[in-house]
């Protein structure tokens, strides 16, 4: 009997090439793709991290980084032209961002959705976003002082501009393609493009000058109608759209008391609860948002509790403000993206049968909305009170 | 001699398996079809209507303490009768496990060795299966439990890096369709999960020692399985939505990709999903000893060595024709099946322990 | 045969079967018309003894020489008068020759065709030392020597219990060995006594050298590599076993005790975790089991993981361990394998180096080829570190067999990672505990407590309880006597 296993055991040696056995030196390992629209079709941009087979020393900061390109009638076909060029197999498991060029994505991106999501061998959680004013390709050929991965400089720009800024947010594929498939919402992406001079970004000697000559920058988000881009937002819309949708960690909001009189405060909590009220298609916004004080150039008596109750009003004008500037994008561009449809389907499914057919463009532009903020602006930092106001005192 | 015994934990086990191993791949998705977010409150009607095939069952295991359900099956129709419903029954369940097994490869090579032909994972999982059918009934009680604690510690870390993920909304429109869809879905996961508990009949209740607490520790197992196979489906429906789990074919591993313990332990969904290949695994090897013991019941071999080395070959190459794609596979799963498992799983076994009550009262 | 009478005949008879054998010595002593002699084996017999007393009450015997009845008593004198502590007749040469080549003085007096046996053993061993193999750093330090009796003395000396009962039978047509089964009769359970007495008495072989030529008649699990009985040369661990309602095979001139049954549990425990501070044990205890993981799993999880499945990798990990993988010719698993051979070549000949010459040549060897081969581009140096864990891990065992046996499971697992990757190693896996759930020894299965789950032994098994907690005895080797405290 073991020599019935044995023979079964050697026949699995000889008659395979052991299909899915790939030695690390054979693969390339693939850390971001970008896309663009090309004459014939696509041209599809592959980052590869790897090293060249003559490396002997195992640093991390010596990691090669090179971009390859391929184009194609669909998206497997330029993969499979780029793939002809490498010495190597391509590994996509280590994937961490996804370029769109803006013209696709104004046109159609589920060919980039259909591709990925199917794909078996892509399962970490990556970026999407969205190649703004530049290609995808110039974009992932930048290289940073900071970072020695490439693609961890555009995945990490993401992720702190979404959670420190509030202008750009993270949008990981699964969760878009999510968005997409729910009834009555509609998503949005994060957008990225060059500062600088566009033909410096790749060049290795911009990298040892003090002052870079081109850096990559996360700029605000873009907003979908099902498939297709409508409209980009400017930074303060975008800042309206993350309160409602709670996804802001931290906000730096400018408000300003009298003529002159600027005084930055950091919100570190928003929380935003709506309200449907089916019949008369009314929504009430409740945000209630906790800060601190950050700088003020002026002369207010912060130890005057009139003076925290005037700040705590400017700063739910300008808070009402930036939450309108989002509503009224999105309402003209008749996309819902906050989801409000989908709560009304989830309140009430016989009516949202009726107006499912027609919500983004008669009902929901159509919609009164009702914004309420309460502020609280508790701490002060460090200082009790101004400097100048001290001044002044002695 | 003691060590031909069974343990109660180690029955136990066994039962906790059989009802949890065919959910992956099979039930969930016909949840997610028929009752679509209304999938929880299928499972948890569910938990009810399960009582009465596990009445069932509880009355033939406890009707003659010495024997399983081959003897039954003889003493109640007679010889040649009998005969027949056995050969009718093992060549069911031999469908079964061949379903069960396409199940597993399909998994693995979806997700796993998408490269590999099918034969090939099935001859590596065929030279354990035989391995573990030429052993006996101890062999197998013994490593279900051993498989049970690892089980139980990879589901644990499972719900406990996805329970703070959970967004009830996604449930929120609950009886959009109806009550019908969910009394359907309750039927079916009775059908796939609580029926294939028909396998364990096959132990005579003697050889188990100490079993005092037999009932009540079933009745523990059961409401155990079932409770967390609902939190599964709890999971699955509140984070993902149901949208999206429709259009993946293994919408449970895919939520296995979500999980971030610590901030540092991702991408760990490859060894968390060994837990279902475990009770797979196990199911068939139980479904195979059920067929080697009732065929050597009613025709007495002798040599059983080469009739587990028959099943087995014969097992792989129905599996790899079984069915021509996925899509078809998956409609049968759906459709045609669940009426099969009720009539040979239930009704069948409830006609024979009528007429064996029949037969005990006119003896009397 | 019976003896002859004539002593010249019985003399020449013993040249004869033994082929003039040196060391054959005989003398006669005449008292009064009767003559007397007596033959010993130089080799075996201690000179002095048999001078000092033998001698000696022989030639008192000359006094009583005119006596009537004498000549026909002669040989009952002899038999109550002799000042020897052990006194044994026997009526054959076969026998004969057995207490000659075991040390005994045979006498006899002609005109008779019985003869005296008696006891004059040159030691022949090696006095009680330290133990070479299971060394401790806390407890007792004496170990078995290749003395039968002083073995069976050190275990008497600590179970004063009147209840130890052993029973001896001979083994081995040619050597003639004794070997003794031991146990507590009111603790050891008598089905597993008497299966173990009926194996023993059912070998047939012609020489018993070691406890290990018989050991493997004791099981019947001869092609399993693992080990179902244990071994050991301390008398504080055989007693400890007694203890608990084991069975122990004392076998004559080796040190080696075996104890039946033994459960994958006693082969990982040390000696030494019964005499130190319980919490601190089982820490110790943890460490163990993740080691035997590591030893078994290590190089295959390895493989899996970096040619299969290569995403539960960390992304910078990946790229430097694909910039050290760039420069090697060979597949992984080749080079993992030819690694471990060369560990275990390095570990063997460690084993045969005499002390002098040991510590420096392994380290030597270790580095020697480890660095060079990673400089050389024949390996890379994560699987030299692999290895290395490997290797050391399993050095954390003290039974032999249990690590030669995580050997041979080793070799499965690199050989289905590379065939299949992490589904490999899974079945794999399956296999592995498929073999050890189906391992049983004495009706007790192999992973008792664990597998068959006993709730109450779990945690004295796999860590440690306090003594004053350990109340009863384990349950599931079907002992008589449960509780350890209290009254009997």
């Amino acid at each position: 009997m073991k020599l019935k296993i044995f023979l079964i055991i050697l026949l699995c040696f000889f008659t395979s090439g052991c299909w899915n056995y790939n030695e690390l030196n054979e693969l390339a390992i693939v850390t971001g793709i970008g896309i663009d629209k090309h004459e014939n079709g696509y041209k599809v941009s592959l980052m590869i991290s790897n090293s060249r087979s003559t490396q002997s020393s195992s640093r991390e900061g010596e990691a090669q980084t090179t971009v390859f390109t391929g184009t194609g009638k669909t998206f497997t076909e330029a993969l499979s032209n780029i793939d002809v060029k490498t010495p190597r197999n391509l590994y996509l498991g280590h994937l961490e961002v996804v370029l769109v060029d803006e013209e696709i994505a104004k046109d159609n991106i589920n060919i980039v959705l259909e591709n990925l999501m199917r794909n078996p061998e892509t399962a970490k959680k990556y970026y999407i976003a969205i190649a703004r004013d530049n290609k995808s390709e110039e974009i992932l050929k930048g290289l940073s002082p900071l970072e020695s991965f490439p693609s961890q400089n555009i995945s990490l720009n993401i992720q702190n501009s979404s959670q420190s800024e509030g202008i750009s947010t993270e949008m990981v594929l699964s969760e878009f393609i999510k968005t997409i498939l729910k009834q009555g919402v509609n998503s949005i992406a994060p957008s990225i493009s060059i500062q600088g001079e566009e033909n410096k970004i790749d060049n290795q000697e911009s990298l040892k000058e003090t002052e870079p000559k081109a850096m990559l920058k996360a700029r605000s988000i873009g907003l979908f109608k099902d498939f297709k881009l409508v409209t980009w937002t400017t930074e303060k819309e975008s800042q309206g759209i993350n309160i409602i949708n709670n996804k802001t960690e931290r906000l730096y909001v400018t408000t300003e008391l009298d003529k002159n009189k600027k005084v930055v405060v950091l919100l570190d909590s928003t929380k935003c609860k709506s309200d449907i009220n089916i019949n008369d298609l009314n929504i009430n916004l409740n945000i209630n948002v906790k800060g601190a004080i950050v700088e003020t150039d002026t002369d207010l008596d912060l130890e005057n509790p009139k003076t925290i109750e005037k700040i705590n009003k400017s700063t739910e004008k300008e808070i009402k403000n930036l939450v309108f500037d989002g509503i009224n994008l999105a309402q003209k561009y008749k996309t819902d993206i906050f989801g409000f449809g989908n709560m009304i389907y989830r309140k009430d499914f016989k009516y949202w049968y009726k107006v499912k057919k027609e919500w983004d463009d008669n009902y929901f532009p159509k919609i009164n909305f009702k914004v309420k903020v309460n502020a609280n602006i508790e701490s002060k930092g460090a200082l009790e009170n101004t400097i100048k106001e001290k001044k002044n005192e002695s | 001699m003691k060590a031909k015994n069974l343990h109660l934990f180690e029955y136990n086990c066994l039962s906790y398996i059989l009802m949890q191993s065919c959910f992956i791949g099979i039930c969930l998705n016909n949840l997610l079809v028929i009752s679509k977010q209304d999938s929880w409150i299928s499972i948890l009607l569910a938990l009810f209507l399960g009582f009465i095939p596990l009445g069932i069952y509880y009355l033939i295991i406890n009707h003659n303490p010495k024997e399983n359900i081959i003897d039954l099956i003889k003493k109640s129709c007679g010889n040649i009768i009998g005969t027949i419903i056995t050969v009718m029954i093992c060549i069911f369940v031999f469908i079964f496990t061949s379903l069960m097994l396409w199940n597993l490869i399909n998994f693995i090579s979806s997700q796993y060795l998408y490269k590999t032909p099918h034969l090939a994972i099935s001859i590596a999982f065929a030279l354990a299966l035989y391995y573990i059918s030429s052993k006996g009934i101890n062999v197998i009680g013994r490593t279900a439990v051993f498989f049970c604690y690892m089980i139980f510690i990879l589901y644990f870390f499972s719900a406990l890096g996805l329970l703070f993920q959970i967004d009830i909304n996604n449930l929120k429109p609950s009886f959009e369709y109806g009550l019908s869809p969910i009394l359907n879905g309750s039927l079916q996961y009775i059908a796939y999960n609580i029926l294939p508990l028909f396998l364990i009949t096959i132990i005579p209740k003697d050889t188990i020692e100490n079993n005092k607490n037999f009932l009540k520790s079933e009745i523990i197992v059961y409401i155990f399985t079932t409770l967390s196979l609902f939190l599964v489906i709890f999971l699955l429906l509140s984070i993902y939505g149901i949208e999206f789990s429709q259009i993946l074919q293994y919408p449970a591993y895919h939520l296995l990709k979500r999980l971030s313990i610590f901030g540092f332990i991702q991408r760990v969904e490859s060894i968390l999903s060994i837990q279902w290949i475990l009770d797979m695994f196990i199911t068939i090897a139980l479904c195979l000893y059920f067929i080697k013991k009732s065929l050597r019941q009613t025709f007495s071999f002798k040599d059983h060595k080469y009739i587990s080395f028959i099943i087995v070959v014969f097992l792989v190459i129905v599996t790899n024709y079984l069915f021509k794609n996925n899509t078809i596979g998956n409609i049968i799963i759906l459709n045609v099946f669940p009426y099969l498992l009720y009539i040979f799983f239930l009704i069948i076994p409830a006609i024979i322990y009528l007429i064996s009550l029949k037969n005990k009262n006119s003896l009397k | 045969m019976k003896l002859d009478k004539n002593i010249n005949k019985i003399f020449s008879k013993i040249n004869e079967i033994n082929g003039n054998s040196p060391d054959i010595t005989t003398r006669e002593i005449k008292i009064g018309f009767k003559k007397v002699g007596y033959i010993y084996l130089e080799s075996v017999s201690s000179d002095d003894k048999i001078s000092d007393f033998l001698v000696r009450s022989i030639t008192r015997l000359k006094k009583f020489s005119f006596l009537d009845n004498f000549f026909t008593n002669l040989y009952n004198e002899l038999k109550n008068s002799i000042a020897n502590s052990k006194m044994k007749t026997i009526d054959n040469y076969d026998d004969m020759f057995y207490y000659l080549a075991s040390g005994f003085t045979i006498v006899v007096v002609n005109g008779f065709n019985k003869a005296i046996v008696l006891e004059t053993r040159e030691t022949l061993d090696r006095g009680v030392t330290e133990p070479s193999t299971e060394v401790t750093i806390r407890g007792p330090k004496d170990s078995m020597t290749e003395n039968y009796n002083k073995n069976i003395g050190l275990i008497r000396k600590r179970i004063k219990d009147p209840n130890l009962w052993f029973k001896e039978i001979e083994v081995g047509k040619r050597t003639k060995t004794k070997v003794s089964i031991g146990y507590i009769k009111d603790i050891a359970d008598p089905n597993k006594v008497k299966r173990v007495i009926d194996k023993i008495n059912k070998i047939d072989i012609d020489g018993v050298l070691d406890s290990g030529y018989i050991r493997d008649f004791l099981t019947n699990d001869e092609r399993s590599s693992f080990p179902t009985i244990i071994s050991t040369e301390r008398p504080d661990t055989v007693c400890a076993s007694l203890l608990e309602g084991k069975v122990i095979v004392v076998v004559e001139n080796t040190p080696f005790v075996l104890i039946m049954p033994g459960i994958l549990a006693n082969f990982i425990h040390a000696a030494e975790d019964n005499y130190q501070k319980a919490i601190n044990v089982s820490m110790t205890r943890v460490l163990r089991f993740l080691a035997m993981i590591v030893t078994i799993m290590a190089p295959g999880l390895y493989i899996a993981l970096t040619t299969f499945n290569q995403e539960i990798i960390p992304n910078t990990l990946l790229i430097s361990l694909a910039i050290q993988r760039s420069s090697v010719p060979f597949p992984t698993s080749f080079s993992v394998i030819i690694l471990m051979i060369t560990f275990e070549i390095l570990r063997e000949s460690d084993m045969r180096l005499p002390e002098t010459m040991g510590t420096s040549i392994s380290i030597v060897g270790a580095l020697v080829l480890g660095d060079a081969a990673v400089n050389a581009g024949i390996v890379s140096p994560i699987v030299v570190i692999v290895v290395a864990i490997t290797s050391v891990t399993s050095l954390l065992f003290t039974d032999m067999d249990i690590v030669n046996a995580f050997r041979w499971w080793r070799l499965l697992f690199i050989i289905l990672s590379t065939l299949m990757g992490l589904i490999g190693f899974i079945v794999a896996g399956i296999i592995f505990i498929i073999k050890l759930c189906s391992i049983e020894t004495l009706d007790v299965p192999y992973l008792t407590p664990i597998s068959p789950l006993y709730p109450k032994f779990l945690m004295e098994n796999i860590i440690t309880i306090p003594r004053n907690k350990m109340k009863k005895r384990p349950t599931y080797l079907d002992d008589l006597d449960i509780n350890r405290m209290g009254e009997k």
